[in-house]
């Protein structure tokens, strides 16, 4: 059931990416996509439900899809140009493709264990969904600018960078404090999925020094867009299971 | 034998002023940071294939790791020389960088709203900080090896002269409800209680479970393992793992954290203030 949820909710993203760039069906793509949306945080919440108090497993390629959809669509609200906003269609199709993966190469299906039941922990994994979904759209954003001109971006890809980068250091932070209570040790080398956490730290601490003193204002842009393969290549794939056809629907 | 000139002391002070600078340049903190980002994913390909030699890092202290198990396998461990070395240069750079002008924040020139622009330079310092914290932490924590117990069994003798410490069971919990039906009978909570008898006789009862360590006489007791999981077929628990710490640094990274949590809000509050984002968000 939980699988289907989420094969229907990469359905309904794909549909939705299908429809955004025709100027006809652009306000359909916008409810199509309301349900993908809607579909994934039901899916997610199943995942929630079946394993709190403790926190379910590699939801990381899961359930940035959703979240990077939901500030997608809070993006082409209407002061933004609504349905018209022209970072739509490359939302989509990442939303689309970070949906399709997850399907393909699953891993969500671990059972969780006892040591992550801990707020702690609950809220690490909810930050760092927010914050890679954040620096997405901050990706989105300078590709737009650095396409379109100044007055297509109106400083929203240093919202959505500095955005990202609190989300992302609270993740880090609470992991810290979990790591701290579990193990009595700030990092812990059992998991090398931690390096690559820190990796993503680095990379938009660099990023962001360059936005917010207005430093190398080309190379800044593309480091933001390259945040668009950096991500998905450095956050993402580690939560990627082994390719895996059929897909499970159900 | 030749007079050694020294040099004068305007243009020594003009040199620092210069090395100050260049140490704390914002353009020397970016490619620090995508060095460290590249080095540590590098890093996670290496960890994957050599997990084993990463772990013991938490048990046997740095300088020992370093020695032993990071010299001796250095094709896998060479970025984590790396990473030391690019936050060692992190750190100075956000000293550097930071107290330079935060005098010129809380100076007598100050102006409106200046806790908030003191925000960046707060998670500056909690940077360095956290870096000698860890460093602190990963240097002179000590971790007792020998550390699994029979519950209701034999005391282990603590050092420092600190008494003996033995483990009972009081009151586990066990998960009883039909949502998670792979946790049936398991424990949630599997009510383990440390009995630390001083030298003097004094007893002390603290319970421990995951991710609620005990305190006691300096040392942090972390339950690491237990079996059985679960209570069916019903019997006693036949052992009990304890990670058992000192860690005199543990303070420094959390106050430093505290303190990086403390300067992002400031620093996000200034952004809204400063209708960087106001006009954006509302």
């Amino acid at each position: 059931m939980e699988r289907l949820l989420l094969s229907s909710s990469t359905g309904l993203f794909g549909l939705a990416w299908g429809l955004s760039p025709r100027r006809g069906t652009r306000k359909l793509s916008r409810l199509v996509a309301w349900l993908g949306v809607l579909t994934g945080l039901v899916y997610l919440f199943a995942r929630y439900y079946g394993a709190w108090p403790m926190t379910p497993m590699y939801l990381g390629s899961v359930a940035v899809p959703p979240f990077l959809a939901l500030f997608g669509l809070w993006s082409a609200r209407p002061t933004q140009g609504g349905p018209h906003w022209p970072g739509w269609p490359l939302t989509l199709g990442l939303v689309f493709c970070l949906d399709l993966l997850s399907v393909f190469f699953p891993k969500d299906f671990y059972l969780p264990f006892l040591k992550t039941a801990s707020l702690f922990s609950q809220a690490h994994l909810l930050f760092c969904f927010l914050g890679k979904a954040a620096f997405l759209l901050a990706g989105v954003w300078a590709g737009l600018r650095l396409w379109a001109g100044p007055g297509a971006e109106n400083g929203q890809t240093r919202l959505w960078l500095a955005l990202g980068f609190a989300l992302w250091t609270l993740a880090m932070l609470t992991g810290e404090a979990w790591s701290y209570l579990g193990w009595g040790l700030p990092v812990v080398w059992d998991e090398a999925v931690i390096v690559c956490f820190m990796a993503s730290w680095f990379y938009y601490a660099a990023v962001l020094h360059l936005f917010v003193t207005s430093r190398w204002p080309r190379a800044r842009l593309y480091l933001a867009v390259a945040g668009l393969v950096w991500v998905p290549l450095v956050n993402v794939l580690p939560d990627l299971g082994p390719w895996r056809w059929p897909p499970s629907l159900g | 034998m030749d007079k050694v000139k020294s040099p004068r002391p305007g243009k020594f002070l003009a040199w620092l002023q210069k090395a100050w600078r260049l140490a704390g340049h914002l353009d020397l903190a970016v490619l620090i940071c995508l060095f460290l980002a590249l080095d540590t994913a590098l890093a996670y390909p290496l960890i994957q294939k050599s997990l084993s030699t990463f772990i013991p890092l938490g048990e046997v202290g740095l300088l020992t790791w370093l020695t032993t198990y990071g010299r001796f396998n250095l094709s896998h461990t060479f970025w984590f020389y790396g990473l030391m070395l690019g936050v060692t240069l992190l750190g100075i750079n956000a000293f550097c960088c930071s107290t330079a002008r935060v005098w010129a924040i809380v100076g007598p020139g100050r102006q409106r709203g200046w806790l908030y622009k003191l925000g960046p330079h707060l998670t500056h310092y909690a940077v360095v900080v956290m870096a000698l914290g860890y460093l602190g932490s990963y240097v002179f924590s000590q971790a007792l090896p020998g550390r699994a117990l029979i519950p209701d069994g034999p005391p282990l003798k603590l050092p420092r002269n600190l008494g003996t410490l033995a483990v009972s069971v009081h009151d586990p919990v066990v998960y009883e409800g039909e949502r998670l039906s792979f946790f049936q009978n398991w424990y949630l909570d599997p009510g383990f209680r440390l009995k630390l008898t001083s030298p003097e006789g004094q007893v002390t009862y603290l319970k421990v479970a995951y991710n609620r360590p005990a305190h006691y006489g300096g040392y942090n007791f972390y339950l690491a393992d237990f079996y059985p999981k679960s209570a069916e077929p019903a019997g006693s628990y036949k052992m009990v793992s304890l990670s058992i710490r000192r860690d005199p640094a543990s303070r420094i990274y959390l106050a430093g954290m505290a303190i990086f949590a403390v300067g992002l809000l400031l620093w996000l509050v200034d952004l809204r203030k400063a209708s960087r984002l106001k006009k954006l968000v509302v």
